[in-house]
């Protein structure tokens, strides 16, 4: 299960972690050899962290569970947290033997994870007002470290509870939600050493994107980065910069080697009327680095200026070695993945993951300029490709190093638009501020709408294999050391892939469709398959009228673990 | 590809020697406490006042809600409420009063849930709603 290098690189990690004197001096004494260490597979067991790695891979080095055996695959267990609105959205983190989620209104749970038992349960007291803004009930997970499992909360705050115990050690105020249109934290804040970090949903509403962080020990505000370059009437002309949106809703990932926080901004307010904000409108849609210890922009990238056709760029950034320079390959919403120096933040490539795009005749690859936009004109209808929840919802991708691949959900869906100015001054806190007076998903013209989950290369974007999906992948894809990839569908259908061929090599119906992550780690020499089934969320609504099907779907919560039968 | 991506980082044992031994502001929404108040102490005799404004000049009320509809609600309930993650609005003898006691409380249902919306829009509005979802009663 683990190769002599990652035992290696388990025993340092084990001796830096203890720090002690004694360590030291054993270290002192080694000469001062590199090491080529497989950067996924560090830490083979566990799931520490929202993508496993900082590199945002999603893979799991483990490969007790491969293709050839994956039809002994059997449920071990089942927890099921009693709360079912909006679904399992979730992420798990395994560490120790000991998995942490968090399910609906803010739930928060460890177990065994051997054997599912409950270990602890929290639940934060949380404000009313959180029964009264749109992104209700649905969080991504926690994160766990410095003794910690951290909740970034429905009603706009930080929370650090006691690992072993799950009491609350600290509580920090961050948002005002009856202020922000309800801008709350759906993700859980990330750490990056010492400074917990995060942002808050408010792309589609008329508020300020922020970042915000606190010390992560104590809990006390260390500094927020406004993402709204509000003051420049270039970039937001008149006042229009006080309702831009660009709320940084998913987690950012860490790089510890060069100190840096990735993190993404989501679309310009109001999304589809761009009219009262002529300008660039940075930092909407743009990937940003920022320093930890003060939030200071290190270099920013906005792919999509002038966004007027919600594309956020929030999505992962998955960290690679390409040709001996370091990248960030980043999907922004419109179907486009960057592919941009992490250093600097330059182009590399940009590469159209969708197959139906028109928004622009197309992107300089080798600039990342777009092209000619196609005309949008207000109180018109006009049909844009790909549609608002993107050519992938937020879900993400997984990486395998051993096959070159990343492999990810996509879809093929337009929507008419008809762009219309809106009043913001009389919205309450659940509206909109999307700036249309008519919205509709459609299938791409002359086409169907359609899905599929895409093994491809991540730098190019050439296919290796696909598999078409009747119904949109709206869960996070795991890949593993054995050979593997794990999808799953809004039916509640888990998949199994060969990573190389993608062919299927096992299937497990779950009963309700897959919003959250898939995991994998061991505990006692045995490997686990954890997903976090049950369906919910705004978007199949939105996406009903060009798949019918997704209505009526039952919706579900429950934490399923997968095992080898002995 | 795995001679284009080298997924391998150098790290020094050196590294490890060091490693071992060394307020926000936001746009606020318009609505005062005061119009919260008044919001919350909404009588049935406002709303019962704000039912029959609406109702008495339908035209207007039917684009107005359509295009609130439109703004707010299609994100969940579809185009002309075609159906999304409920039961379609459309070719269904729905009761007004019924359509708008859910659009001001919201309703749950299992995983689904609907956000109340007696905040975020004043009788007349929600009324404006009601009147152009009972114009989707004659489609199917």
């Amino acid at each position: 299960m683990v190769d002599g290098d990652q035992k290696i690189m388990i025993k340092i990690k084990q001796l830096i972690s203890s720090a002690s004197v004694a360590s030291c001096i054993a270290l002192a004494g080694m000469p001062a050899t590199t090491f080529a260490v497989d950067e996924g597979s560090v830490n083979p067991n566990n799931w520490p962290e929202y993508h496993r790695t900082s590199n945002a891979w999603r893979y799991s080095p483990l490969d007790q569970i491969n293709v050839d055996n994956i039809s002994k695959l059997k449920v071990a267990w089942i927890h099921q947290p009693g709360d079912i609105e909006h679904g399992l959205q979730a992420t798990p983190i395994v560490i120790d033997g000991v998995a942490y989620y968090i399910a609906p209104n803010n739930n928060v749970f460890a177990l065994n994870a051997a054997t599912g038992e409950q270990l602890w349960h929290y639940q934060p007291d949380l404000d009313p007002i959180v029964e009264e803004v749109f992104y209700v009930a649905a969080s991504r997970g926690v994160t766990v470290g410095h003794g910690n499992v951290y909740v970034g909360s429905l009603d706009g705050r930080f929370i650090a509870l006691d690992q072993k115990t799950g009491k609350e050690k600290w509580s920090t105020q961050i948002t005002n939600l009856e202020e922000c249109y309800g801008c709350l934290f759906s993700s859980p804040p990330q750490l990056a050493g010492d400074v917990l970090y995060g942002g808050t949903t408010g792309g589609d509403q008329p508020t300020q994107g922020k970042i915000f962080a606190v010390n992560a020990i104590t809990g006390e505000k260390m500094w927020t980065f406004e993402v709204l370059r509000k003051d420049d009437p270039k970039s937001w002309p008149g006042d229009s910069g006080e309702v831009g949106g660009s709320g940084a809703w998913l987690p950012g990932t860490y790089d510890e080697e060069t100190d840096t926080i990735f993190i993404g901004t989501s679309n310009a307010a109001p999304d589809f009327y761009g009219a009262e904000r002529q300008g660039d409108n940075k930092h909407s849609a743009s990937l940003l680095a920022l320093e930890p210890k003060t939030g200071e922009l290190k270099w920013s990238y906005q792919e999509i200026p002038h966004d007027v056709w919600d594309y956020d760029a929030s999505y992962e950034a998955l960290e690679l070695d390409y040709k001996g320079k370091e990248v960030l390959v980043h999907l922004n919403k419109s179907g486009f993945v960057f592919v941009l120096d992490k250093n600097k933040g330059s182009v590399e490539n940009v590469w159209p993951l969708a197959q139906n795009i028109n928004f622009v005749d197309k992107i300089d690859p080798k600039t990342g300029k777009l092209g000619k936009r196609k005309a949008m004109p207000v109180g018109e209808e006009t049909t844009i490709c790909p549609y608002l929840l993107g050519a992938r919802s937020w879900n993400h991708g997984a990486y395998n190093p051993e096959t070159g691949l990343w492999y990810t959900n996509a879809m093929e869906v337009c929507n008419i638009v008809v762009p219309a100015a809106q009043e913001h001054e009389n919205m309450g806190i659940a509206g909109l501020y999307l700036g249309v007076s008519k919205l509709v998903a459609v299938p791409p013209p002359g086409g169907k709408a359609s899905a599929r989950l895409d093994a491809r290369d991540p730098i190019t974007g050439k296919v290796k294999w696909s598999v078409n999906y009747p119904l949109p992948g709206l869960g996070s894809v795991l890949t593993t050391g054995g050979n593997l990839v794990f999808n799953g569908d809004p039916k509640g259908k888990l998949y199994a892939y060969n990573a190389e061929n993608g062919k299927e090599v096992w299937s497990f119906n779950a009963g309700s469709g897959l919003r959250g992550g898939i995991v994998s780690y061991a505990v006692d020499g045995k490997q686990y398959i954890v997903a976090a089934t049950g369906f919910g969320s705004h978007a199949p609504g939105f996406m009903a009228s060009a798949f019918p099907g997704v209505g009526g779907l039952p919706g579900g919560a429950a934490l399923i673990a997968f095992t080898l039968s002995e | 590809m795995r001679n284009l991506i080298n997924p391998f980082i150098k790290i020094t044992v050196l590294a490890f020697y060091l490693v071992g031994c060394t307020a926000m502001a936001v746009a606020p929404p318009a609505e005062t406490s005061d119009s919260k108040k008044k919001k919350a102490e909404e009588t049935p005799e406002m709303v019962a006042e704000a039912k029959a404004k609406v109702f008495s000049r339908s035209d207007v009320s039917v684009a107005n809600g359509e295009k609130r509809f439109n703004q707010t609600c299609v994100y969940c309930h579809g185009h002309q409420g075609s159906g999304g993650k409920a039961r379609k609005l459309q070719g269904r003898d729905l009761d007004p009063d019924y359509l708008f006691k859910t659009i001001t409380r919201g309703k749950k249902r299992g995983s689904l849930i609907m956000p109340p919306w007696k905040r975020s829009f004043n009788a007349e509005q929600r009324w404006e709603l009601v009147t152009y979802i009972l114009t989707l009663s004659e489609m199917k």
